[in-house]
């Protein structure tokens, strides 16, 4: 099976739910007209294709591009070049965000044309710079995430007290269109690269984390607006929707539009790798070649994912969230919390986390149980945000704010790697899928309902989207830290053993060295006394001997991470080399070291 | 003498292995995340010829090591092409009785061809070894040791390294080494590790497909 076949197994195993859920309810307590219903399952088909492309493409061409960019940033020897490279980056990747255009013309009209779109765009870019910037300092630095975010989001909560609900709405939804299809991939192939080459016992929590941090440069960046400009109501009313008709017209309307800004998203990454490729990495044709096909098949995936749901999700969401709140209250909430038990599972970027948290953890963190976690935050806020429309009494702040304070405290007693998945999973969770499909269910459900308005109510989901996975991750890491065998994480230094080599001899041992995550520089170190040069650490996850970890709620015995050492050593010192590692006592009870000797040519 | 089992699988199937060998009273083992190839022109002339897979490795006992072939082998049907295959390697595992380094000889038919090569370049050895018959191989990623740089922040520069594994006949073996050491030769880098197989389940002798 090739990774085209894996993919779309992955992606179909998503999309199933969500079609089957929504052709059950448009066969029994909606009725929902035929075209929207052909153009949905149209639309479902393609992108199912669109997004094994994209996810196919991202995978071939973003690794590499974030990996050689880091290392661009990370080897710097001046801060300035650092801070400016960070900044550029964060910037051009949001100013060419296409959601983000498009809610900055929402707030324009909304404001009745005292803010300008384009002023509100690159406001929001150069917050979002700012803080990727201050992100890799933060992770270069070793600052703790959970420090960091408490300082930020601190931050945030005063600012939240000096606007209204409907800019605090905004702020927040700023963030989760800032957090693109594109833009997600990106940042985190960045942090990842970024964290492999600082290295150290952090380089897995610092994989996580950036994207978070990105995504409250908008925020901020609104909020500063609304509070300076004086701006604090919305004015004006939605426009009427209109449903569009037809099968295949609308794909071809939409068609353009989507080609238009996938190219324009695509284009800053692009002309920054190929510039600094033809300035400094200077890669070979092949390489080149393979990160061009990979850039391809991510604008192709783009394109039609973005037209399947433009094109077949988006009215039939609005319609689904029309009728059903015309029928009865409860029945919207419920509907409400069961899409985004699954909707969020198509999300784009949820893919690619749960991709990079399985190599970063060799797999020890098992995706089911981060998906889990992810689909209950997003069922609630998704249910949350119906009974807000069905009860102007209940108010956004009631729990966007506090949600958010109580993930800051929980961010100190989490695991550490959590706290960073916690914060990406908000950016991540509110992409694509949301921005459309549930939003516009959302807006149906607010033009069905008297007393609810279409334009304060729509602005919010997003933000509650964004919200709720960062806390149900947080409450995860508790979970998971309690069963976790806590990792020593000072220094040891040995005592340099001086060890008289005998004769070279021409037969060599493989010795292959099994331990705990975090060991194997040293192992390697301690075989550098005994003359042995070259060695291999492997990463990944597995059981030991002596000890388990189980989570008892889910069924679920974990695998910790493993290190696998490979050296090939000298078969005159084998035996001395393997009983002193044996014998070493700090590796024998820290990192439960296992050795195993074979014969190698 | 113990055994070092190793099955290479499709990705997410390592974890029912391992429960597999929990049954048998092994409780321990590694799984590594690697990538397989497939033989196909048009993929591969684009470098989209790669599919996820896992490596599952467990020490066993002899004895072990037999039930587990056949067991693992007939789960995941390894006579059908690209499920996956294993093979062991004899080792000795080092306690702290342990005195001195000796193999017994075993009827040894296949090899395992590791190359550990810098990051990037696992293609090149896959070509090679297939022009002298190897199937494929399997690559995982791993890393040289950290070596501490200083930059504005102090960084460590883990040189990034690609293994691949190839497990040949025996009647084959020579004729890929020497494709590869001269490639490595070539390339000025790089190494090659040949071990010793002793047991094998899965197809390795026909041509196409995944190993």
């Amino acid at each position: 099976m090739s990774l085209f076949l894996d993919k779309m197994k992955e992606v179909s195993k998503t999309l199933i739910p969500v079609v089957a859920m929504v052709l059950l309810l448009s066969m029994t307590i909606v009725r929902v007209p035929t075209d929207i219903t052909i153009r949905f399952i149209n639309g479902s088909l393609l992108l199912l294709v669109g997004l094994t492309v994209f996810l196919w493409g991202v995978e071939i061409a973003m690794d590499p591009i974030g990996n050689h960019m880091s290392r661009e940033v990370a080897s710097s020897s001046k801060l300035m070049k650092i801070a400016f490279l960070s900044f550029l980056l964060g910037f051009l990747i949001t100013v060419a965000e296409p959601d983000l255009l498009i809610l900055g013309n929402q707030i324009q009209s909304a404001s009745g044309d005292t803010m300008n779109s384009t002023f509100i765009v690159y406001m929001v870019s150069l917050g979002v710079g700012i803080m990727v910037s201050l992100g890799v300092f933060r992770l270069l630095k070793g600052m703790k995430m959970n420090i960091f975010m408490a300082i930020v989001y601190a931050l945030i909560l005063v600012l939240g007290f000096f606007v209204s609900e409907e800019f605090l709405a905004i702020a927040f939804d700023a963030s989760g269109a800032t957090t693109g299809a594109l833009t997600t991939p990106f940042v985190l192939s960045l942090s990842l690269g970024l964290s492999t080459y600082k290295g150290g016992q952090g380089t897995e929590e610092d994989s996580f984390g950036l994207v978070g941090i990105m995504s409250s440069g908008p925020i901020l960046a609104v909020m500063l607006i609304s509070i300076l400009s004086g701006q604090k109501n919305i004015q004006g009313v939605a426009e009427d929707y209109v449903f569009l008709t037809g099968i295949f017209s609308p794909i071809i309307d939409i068609l353009p539009i989507v080609i238009k800004e996938s190219v324009f998203a695509l284009i800053p990454i692009s002309i920054l790798f190929f510039g600094f490729n033809f300035v400094k990495f200077k890669l070979d044709a092949d390489e080149i070649k393979k990160i061009l096909v990979g850039l391809v098949l991510t604008l192709v995936g783009l394109i039609l994912f973005l037209t399947a749901v433009n094109s077949g999700f988006m009215d039939m969401g609005r319609m689904l969230g029309m009728k059903i709140a015309s029928l009865d209250k409860r029945v919207l909430i419920l509907v409400g919390f069961a899409l985004g038990l699954i909707i969020v599972l198509v999300e784009p970027a949820v893919h690619v986390l749960g991709e990079q948290i399985q190599s970063v953890t060799g797999g020890s963190i098992p995706i089911s149980m981060i998906r889990t976690t992810l689909s209950l935050g997003v069922g609630i806020a998704i249910a949350i945000s119906m009974l807000r429309i069905v009860s102007p009494s209940v108010k956004l702040w009631y729990f966007l704010l506090p949600g958010f304070a109580i993930a800051i405290v929980l961010s100190f007693f989490s695991d550490p790697i959590f706290v960073g998945i916690a914060y990406d999973a908000g950016g991540v969770a509110s992409g694509p899928m949301t921005a459309t499909f549930v939003l516009a269910f959302a807006q149906g459900a607010a033009s069905s309902i008297e007393t609810a308005n279409v334009l304060v109510d729509g602005f919010g989901v997003i933000a509650m989207v964004a919200m709720a996975p960062v806390l149900s991750l947080m409450i995860l890491g508790l979970i998971f830290k309690s069963k976790k065998v806590v990792q020593l994480d000072e220094h040891h230094e040995f005592v340099e053993e001086v060890v008289s080599l005998p004769q070279e001899s021409l037969a060599y041992h493989f010795v292959m060295v099994v331990m705990k995550r975090g060991y194997a520089d040293e192992i390697i170190r301690f075989a550098h006394n005994y003359g042995v040069g070259d060695a291999t650490v492997y990463h990944g996850r597995g059981l030991f001997e002596d000890h388990s970890v189980e989570i008892p709620l889910m069924q679920l015995e974990l695998h910790e991470e493993q290190e696998l050492v490979c050296l090939v050593v000298d078969s005159s010192i084998t035996d001395t080399l393997a009983t002193n590692l044996v014998n070493n006592e700090r590796f024998e009870k820290e990192a439960d070291i296992s050795i195993y000797v074979t014969m190698s040519e | 003498m113990g055994r070092v089992y190793f099955a290479i699988v499709n990705r997410g199937k390592a974890n029912s292995v391992m429960k597999y060998t929990k049954s048998l009273g092994i409780h321990e083992g590694t799984i590594l995340q690697g990538e397989g190839t497939v033989r196909s022109k048009i993929l591969e002339s684009f470098g989209l010829n790669q599919t996820s897979k896992e490596i599952v490795i467990v020490p066993v006992s002899e004895e072990n090591d037999k039930k587990l072939h056949g067991a693992i082998a007939k789960k995941f049907e390894f006579e059908k092409q690209n499920n996956g295959i294993s093979f062991s390697v004899p080792f000795k595992r080092w306690t702290k009785e342990s005195k001195m380094m000796g193999l017994e000889q075993e009827p040894m038919n296949y090899s395992l061809l590791m190359t550990v090569v810098e990051e990037g370049h696992h293609n090149d050895i896959i070509t090679v070894a297939r022009r002298a018959d190897a199937r494929g191989g399997t690559v995982i990623h791993g890393r040289g040791e950290g070596v501490r740089q200083e930059a504005f922040f102090p960084i460590n520069v883990e040189p990034q390294k690609d293994t691949i594994l190839i497990v040949v006949h025996n009647s084959i073996k020579e004729k890929v080494q020497k494709e590869i050491r001269s490639y490595l030769d070539e390339a000025k880098n790089g190494k090659l590790i040949t071990l010793p197989v002793v047991n094998t389940t899965g197809i390795f002798e026909d041509s196409g497909g995944v190993v």
